[in-house]
């Protein structure tokens, strides 16, 4: 009954494909299909479109800070064909704009045919196939369909072009910048337990890939943990004794931006661990003793060991998992 | 610690180094301090900044020293090494350049040295060990630096070469107590076993170790470990190719924090950490406009320099016969084993047309372990079987008999894993994906069994206990649409519908599905006010198999009894999410946002069987767990500009977060009277919030003085309602009249304040004053390692780090200048 439903869901999804293609096959475009966001192709483009005289007519009017600091960066380099100083120069990426230059001179005012600000700005999916058309590597693949893609996030949005120093790429200003938006993630950074990332030790870019990847919330692996591995790799196992839920997602027991618990647990440790193990019989189930058990408060009567320090990591202190042959409850 | 603060850091990004004045990060013109989720379609977006003519420099060196007071600055600078008093000197560089543009060449270089620290007589203390475990590690020089060149032709070819150093001095303070010595022996010549002899096996000058007796022999020692991480990657570009490779090494030393059970609730050592790490990596990528593919190879190894550590017993002995024995005088406690990993990846992205696109993700890859077990060892105890040095009762039950031994696991966990997905806009205002996700893991070792709790290696009074291994196969299907029902203000609606299929071995289910359905609304909101609201809805199935998962793995079937526990994330569960978000785009002085979200999850555990079969269990009531918990954020966030040169940013953010555990104990929830015999059930509601907040001010006050503030603040509460089903007029045992865990809060207040000014054309100086303090008062941290069974008892209970609550109360003065050329 479970391979039916599976290779029913399976036909189901290639059937799907194929009609999408077949509707499509006849919506294809006659132009070269560029590297951008399937839902808004980048305008046409011909030769009669583009300003006469490149950069020197945009520079006539834009030749001041922030606009020219581009000219000291990689985008214009001319000796790399690649580089769009080395094709259209701005219009580039601003797309051709005969019509903007001309405007002027009519005396009437005509946006450029890619806008990244302002009143006019253009949609955000013509805005990164500005930028995908080149930069549509293994890195950013997966861009189209990516949450930050979804959410209507343009590469401009956190990449600033026009400077010499790009400040989301640089370790110690790109936390602030994701923060702009992510304002859960800054406020856990200030947590006691976390991941250095305010400091710029640890920073976003180090676990996320926030152009698109095939893991869960954009982590730069196809999975948590092996993102978690590449810096802790002495947890990767595989053990002889593994505790399941550590092998399942390191997400069950911990919180990666910060939390008030140590060790970025996501709940106090007791309580964390009877999330699962909540039995008497198993040691883990009851109050722990409350407050009775908590030494010098109140009288203590029954000092108990599950409320105190590393709580049941008193004892399963090996509980990423043991290579021990006596480490089945991971004592050893 | 200390960084001294140049460059126009964003809002709350309070530790900026003082070679972030090496990035020429003076002539950006963010636009910036705005919060910015979207751009929307009419609104208008003001520059952040006036224009500047921008320094023609490429090279800076930065030089400054700071001096660091107060009280607990090691646990202030735990993250950066910079854990003492005093004066330290610091610096950084940068030297970049490249072909002019307009040339036609494209050479470049670019050389960035931060945070080089020169500390003095400043060592992370060598920790407990033996003559194979002893680890000095040097912290003078560059704790928390980086150094980094990245040279090549654009376009052809690059290299990045660099080393990076990442200090942390302890999981929660920097030092603990510990009665361990330094030689892998006991404090003060104190006798293992309490002075009992093992051979000839007689009672020997047998000492009582109590509170009193134990607690002179704790000593304090300082934990930390040190990254040192180099990395070299390399790239060639010819034509639409591109070829890729990079190795890293991290060799990682210290010690951090430990404790071992033994016949005490634990006892605290200092683990050493003595770890190298590598990876190679290589890539060979084909892109184009419309064809994007690649194939990765990786490669992990993980070493780590010692297998286990020795640990004597700070054990006493009340009671010897001449009969007793042999028993254990140390256990062998077990390191993270060496293993490696393989993953080959590949990639494809292909835009059939405009506006369809196909992106594929597969890897497939192998996980080893092979190292040699530690040497069986078990608590020490009077039975003469646990604490036998003889201890013979672990198994290699490998049927086959295929040359394995029991000295290595032969572990290899086979990874597969892949997704693919295709973008399409259906109509002119119709976008569609689909996509197909799996994740596979399937673990082969030897086939291990031990036995526990007897005198023989049998099922006399003995339980067995097997090796089992996680495997797993998931499978998600999800449909997403997108329906744009009004272009001009960006109205939208996004819905979509996945489903999963989760089959694992060994765990208590073995097969859940999840549905999950979300829907999103988002519109322009006037001019220049953005919206967007998201509900998600979950629903996971399954049944639960209540025993343990140990098992003949040859027979393959769990045995039917166990805990009568639930598994959280597992078990039935149905969650609800939703979010807000508005975003207020530059409007003239003022920007700002708002977001919201709440995620609820609740969980199911179903009856539990009682089948009358001897050794099940015979309790009334479901098998719990967590039953529900939520998070629930909210906060603004604002920015205004009131003049030119003159910035502000607010913000706050709330988060609370909430935990309803329950389990079962001898009563049902529902009994109301007193229990007889052992514990009732019991509750246990952890409720957390955190307050945070920030301001932060830049003023540039005149054309070469430059001002900016930075407060931030951060409140935390945590809260306990605990109950365990059973009241008496006068508690007898721990669970009885349980009154729940005192509050714990805790408090941080950060200020950064920095004057930046331009001596000349490319000389600046910055002086910089920091404040940091934080306070807890969590009842957990005893500064007490020896900790008795009763609060004015002297039988020992546990041997605990013994740390107190974390505070400090921290001062940071620099100074530095920055010199352009």
């Amino acid at each position: 009954m479970r391979g039916n439903i599976y290779r029913y869901a399976l036909g189901t999804l290639a059937a799907a494909v194929c009609a999408i293609l077949l509707a499509n096959a006849s919506l294809t475009d006659a132009a070269p299909a560029a590297a951008q966001a399937p839902q808004e192709a980048l305008p046409a483009t011909s030769a009669a479109l583009y300003s006469e005289g490149g950069s020197a007519t945009c520079l006539g009017c834009h030749n001041a800070s922030p606009v020219n600091n581009i000219m000291h960066t990689a985008h214009w380099v001319k000796g790399d064909p690649r580089a769009p100083a080395a094709q259209h120069e701005c219009e580039s990426c601003h797309g051709p704009s005969r019509a903007h230059v001309e405007g002027f001179e009519n005396g009437t005012f005509v946006e450029p045919t890619i806008v990244f600000k302002g009143p006019h700005i253009s949609p955000p999916a013509v805005r990164s196939a500005a930028c995908l058309n080149c930069h549509q590597d293994a890195t950013r693949m997966n861009w189209t369909g990516s949450p930050h893609q979804r959410n209507d996030l343009a590469c401009a949005s956190c990449h600033t072009i026009h400077a010499t120093t790009d400040l989301v790429r640089e370790r110690s200003t790109q936390a602030a910048t994701c923060f702009r938006c992510h304002s859960q993630q800054r406020a856990e950074s200030f947590e006691y337990s976390h991941h250095p990332i305010r400091e710029g030790i640890v920073i976003c870019s180090d676990c996320h890939n926030p152009h698109g990847s095939a893991g869960p919330k954009l982590v730069k692996e196809f999975s948590v943990n092996q993102t978690c591995y590449n810096c802790h790799a002495e947890k990767r196992g595989p053990m002889l004794w593994e505790h399941q839920p550590v092998r399942d997602n390191c997400l069950n027991c911990h919180t990666p931006h910060g939390s008030t618990e140590a060790r970025l647990m996501k709940e106090r440790m007791n309580f964390l661990c009877s999330s699962c193990h909540s039995a008497v019989s198993n040691g883990s189930g009851g109050a722990f003793g409350g407050a009775h058990s908590v030494p010098g408060n109140l009288a203590t009567p029954f000092v108990s060991a599950l409320a105190n320090q590393r709580m049941c990591l008193n004892c399963h202190s090996e509980i990423h998992g043991s290579n021990s042959p006596n480490g089945a409850y991971f004592f050893r | 610690m200390l960084r001294i603060v140049f460059a126009l850091a964003l809002a709350t990004s309070c530790l900026t180094p003082v070679a972030a004045m090496a990035q020429d990060t003076s002539s950006q013109q963010p636009e910036t301090t705005a919060t910015q989720a979207t751009e929307p379609a009419a609104a208008t977006a003001e520059a952040a900044a006036p224009d500047k003519p921008e320094v023609p420099t490429n090279n800076e060196i930065t030089l400054g020293t700071q001096w660091v007071s107060g009280s607990n600055t090691g646990l202030f600078g735990r993250y950066n090494g910079q854990i003492y008093k005093g004066v330290d000197v610091i610096g950084g560089f940068s030297f970049t350049g490249r072909d002019p543009g307009e040339s036609g060449q494209t050479f470049y270089y670019d050389l960035k040295g931060v945070d080089l620290l020169v500390q003095t007589g400043r060592t992370l203390r060598d920790h407990f060990s033996d003559h194979r475990l002893r680890s000095d590690i040097n912290n003078n020089l560059g704790p928390e630096s980086s150094i980094d060149l990245r040279i090549g032709n654009q376009g052809i070819w690059g290299l990045d070469a660099g080393y990076n150093a990442i200090t942390y001095t302890g999981n929660i303070i920097n030092s603990i107590y510990t009665i361990n010595g330094t030689t892998g022996t006991l404090n003060n010549g104190l006798p293992p076993w309490g002075g009992a002899t093992n051979v000839p096996m007689v009672r020997g000058a047998v000492r009582s170790y109590t509170t009193a007796t134990l607690s002179p022999a704790e000593r304090l020692f300082a934990t930390g470990t040190r990254r040192d991480i180099f990395h070299l990657n390399g790239k060639y570009q010819v034509g639409h190719w591109t070829i890729a490779a990079g190795v890293r090494h991290e060799h990682k030393d210290g010690s951090m924090e430990q404790s071992l059970r033994m016949n005490y609730a634990g006892v605290a050592f200092t683990m050493p950490v003595d770890y190298d790490t590598d990876r190679f990596d290589i890539s060979a990528a084909y892109n184009t406009p419309q064809l994007q593919a690649a194939l990765q190879f990786n490669y992990s190894r993980f070493r780590n320099g010692n297998l286990a550590v020795t640990m004597p017993f700070p054990v006493s002995i009340s009671t010897l016969t001449a009969s007793s024995g042999p028993f254990a005088q140390s256990a062998l406690y077990s390191l993270p084993p060496d293993n490696s990993a393989l993953y080959l990846t590949g990639m494809l992205g292909y835009n059939f047309a405009p506006r369809t696109r196909l992106t594929v993700n597969g890897r497939i890859g192998l996980e080893l372990q092979n190292d040699t077990f530690p040497a069986n060892s078990a608590d020490p105890n009077l039975s003469n079987t646990l604490g036998n040095p003889a201890f013979h009762w672990f198994d290699n039950l490998n049927s086959r008999n295929q040359g394995t031994t029991a000295n290595s696991p032969h572990d290899r966990a086979l990874i597969y894993q892949g997704n693919v997905a295709i973008d399409s806009g259906l109509t002119n205002d119709i976008d569609g994906r689909l996509s197909y996700s799996f994740d596979g893991r399937h673990v082969h070792l030897n086939q291990f069994r031990v036995w526990i709790g007897g005198p023989s290696p049998d099922a006399t009074a003995n339980t067995a206990v097997f090796v089992v291994p996680q495997n797993w196969f998931r499978q998600t299907a999800k449909a997403e649409l997108t329906y744009h029902l009004k272009r001009s203000s960006n109205t939208k609606l996004l819905v979509d519908y996945s489903v999963n299929f989760t089959h694992r071995a060994n765990a208590q289910v073995r097969n859940a599905t999840t549905h999950r359905a979300s829907a999103q609304l988002s519109s322009m909101l006037g001019k220049s006010l953005m919206g967007r609201l998201t509900y998600e809805h979950s629903d996971r199935s399954g049944h639960i198999i209540y025993g343990t998962a140990w098992g003949h793995l040859e027979e393959g079937e769990p045995e039917t009894f166990g805990t009568p526990s639930g598994a959280y994330y597992l078990v039935p569960m149905k969650s609800d999410s939703v979010t807000l978000r508005a975003d207020l785009a530059p409007q003239g002085k003022f920007s700002g946002g708002l977001f919201l979200k709440y995620t609820d999850e609740r969980f199911h555990y179903s009856s539990i069987p009682n089948n009358g079969v001897a050794g099940d269990w015979n309790l009334v009531g479901h098998g719990e767990g967590v039953k529900r918990d939520y998070n629930f954020t909210v906060g603004p966030d604002l920015n205004w500009r009131p003049s030119d040169g003159l910035d502000f940013h607010l913000f706050y953010t709330y988060e609370r977060i909430f935990f309803d555990n329950r389990g079962n104990g001898a009563c049902a929830e529902s009994n109301t009277g007193n229990c007889a015999g052992s514990a009732g059930y019991f509750q246990n509601k952890y409720t957390n919030s955190v307050h945070t907040a920030g301001l932060d001010a830049q003023w540039q006050a005149t054309p070469k003085l430059k001002l900016s503030a930075d407060y931030a603040m951060s409140f935390g509460s945590v809260m306990f309602g605990e109950f365990n089903g059973v009241t008496v007029p006068v508690a007898t045992v721990s669970y009885q009249n349980v009154i729940p865990y005192p509050d714990i809060k805790s408090r941080l207040y950060d200020l950064s304040l920095t004057a930046d000014y331009k001596i000349a054309r490319n000389v600046e100086w910055a002086l910089m004053y920091r404040f940091s303090k934080f306070h807890n008062n969590d009842w957990n941290d005893l500064a007490a390692p020896v900790q008795a069974t009763t609060d004015t008892g002297t039988t020992i209970s546990i041997l605990t780090p013994g740390y107190p609550p974390p505070r400090y109360n921290v001062s940071v003065l620099g100074t530095a200048f920055r010199l352009r050329f």
